[in-house]
């Protein structure tokens, strides 16, 4: 007969981590049912551990110090690209046009020497006027990651692929295009949403982090490409996301 | 002077930010030494950059670093001792902690303050930033037999500074329910 090996202090912790080994699972957890003090030790140790985790985990949240961001940009900023653009209507002319139809005012063109601000209006008209797309991939076309990023890549005019953030717990539902521009978006499962409104760069780097109307906001731009990521979570939240979002968004 | 990264390096590196300075916090003790640690540890990441192979590493790659810097920061201060304000760091934890967990919260950063760098770093790489066992073994370049029982000695350890021990009480009262 076979007599099982005696539970060590450390198993008692992989067995709270999900580390221990399949065929000692058992033996441990007949052991606590066998042992009310055990037991009563291994709750404490878990409880101690998801103690820990609450007590920092608001650090990761704080907002930045920008001087942070600022030195990190610094040492990443190219010599300024001087990219010659021939003039050009961007596709926000006809979006602007139907917003401002809606609230009956003037029409408003963007030009391609628009200002700074005006990512964030694409941005925003994207996220709130989803009929405005002049195509749009979704279901089971966006599971083959190829075509997702090539259907991105044309739209935008760059070399891009779709982020997959579902590591981070946001689903791709959805690629809305407009006129060499694009605009992905994410379900979370407690049904939060996050968009990210990809162009072509105006050649400016930049980086802010901003919240309007309760929806975080962060606006990355390179040389080559801008993104606007929106969504209504904490800034560190946005931070995590937007970071690998970024990050994936260029081959 | 930093070398010039790429953009995705940049990107990543502002991305694992929150979570690093969560790491300096929790390993120090101490919320402006936290910032500074953080701070010249972008510094020497971004002198450090082109001999980072994969960008998968970042994150034990910066803690790496931050740890390093906190190491010599103690051994700079070895015969003072690097402060740990328990009150500001209790008071900076519960500025981001929900009124019901404070308590609790403060329990923590107290007992946190109480451990040795070591069982600090075991216990915030586990619980905190919750790395595997294996993820553990190659950030700290120990065995995986050696990474349970240091966290084993270490939970332990923050179990009795949660927890002091109570007074045994005297056979008698305990029989009268007293």
């Amino acid at each position: 007969m076979r007599s099982e090996q005696p539970v060590r202090e450390e198993e008692l912790h992989a067995f709270i981590d999900g580390e221990l080994p399949s065929d000692r699972i058992g033996v441990v957890a007949a052991a606590l049912e066998a042992d009310p003090v055990l037991a009563a030790r291994v709750a404490a140790f878990a409880a101690d551990k998801a103690a820990l985790r609450a007590a920092y985990r608001g650090v990761g949240q704080q907002p930045l110090p920008e001087s942070w961001i600022a030195l990190i940009h610094g040492a990443a900023a190219a010599p300024p690209v001087r990219r010659k653009m021939s003039p050009r209507t961007w596709w926000v002319a006809g979006l602007a046009a139907s917003l401002v139809l809606a609230v009956g005012g003037a029409t408003l063109v963007y030009q391609s020497n628009r200002s700074e601000g005006s990512i964030l209006a694409q941005a925003k008209a994207a996220r709130l006027e989803r009929s405005l797309a002049l195509s749009r991939l979704t279901g089971a076309a966006l599971a083959d990651a190829p075509s997702r990023d090539a259907f991105l890549a044309h739209a935008v005019g760059l070399q891009l692929r779709a982020p997959d953030l579902a590591y981070l717990g946001w689903k791709l539902v959805e690629i809305d295009t407009y006129s060499n521009a694009a605009a992905l978006r994410y379900h979370a499962e407690n049904g939060g949403t996050l968009t990210m409104f990809v162009r072509r760069s105006t050649g400016t780097p930049r980086f802010d982090l901003l919240k309007t109307g309760g929806v975080r906001v962060c606006i990355w731009q390179d040389e080559v490409v801008g993104a606007v990521m929106m969504g209504e979570m904490s800034a560190g939240q946005m931070m995590r996301v937007a970071g690998a979002a970024y990050a994936a968004l260029s081959l | 002077m930093s070398a010039q990264i790429s953009q995705a390096f940049a990107a990543q590196l502002i991305a694992h930010l929150p979570a690093l300075r969560r790491y300096a916090m929790a390993l120090c003790g101490n919320s402006s030494l936290a910032d500074d640690l953080v701070q010249d540890g972008i510094e020497r990441a971004l002198i450090r950059a082109p001999s980072l192979r994969e960008l998968d590493r970042l994150g034990p790659w910066l803690r790496s670093i931050v740890h390093n810097l906190f190491v010599d920061e103690v051994r700079r201060q070895r015969t003072r001792g690097v402060a740990v304000d328990v009150a500001a760091v209790e008071n900076d934890l519960a500025v981001s902690t929900a009124p019901a967990d404070r308590s609790a919260t403060s329990d923590v950063a107290r007992a946190m303050a109480s451990l040795s760098i070591e069982q600090r770093q075991i216990l915030v790489l586990a619980g905190v930033e919750q790395l595997s066992y294996r993820e553990i073994a190659d950030e700290l370049a120990i065995p995986l037999g050696t990474v349970m029982s240091r966290l084993a000695r270490a939970r332990a350890s923050l179990r009795a500074a949660l927890e002091p021990p109570t007074r045994e009480l005297p056979a008698a009262v305990r029989e009268q329910g007293l």
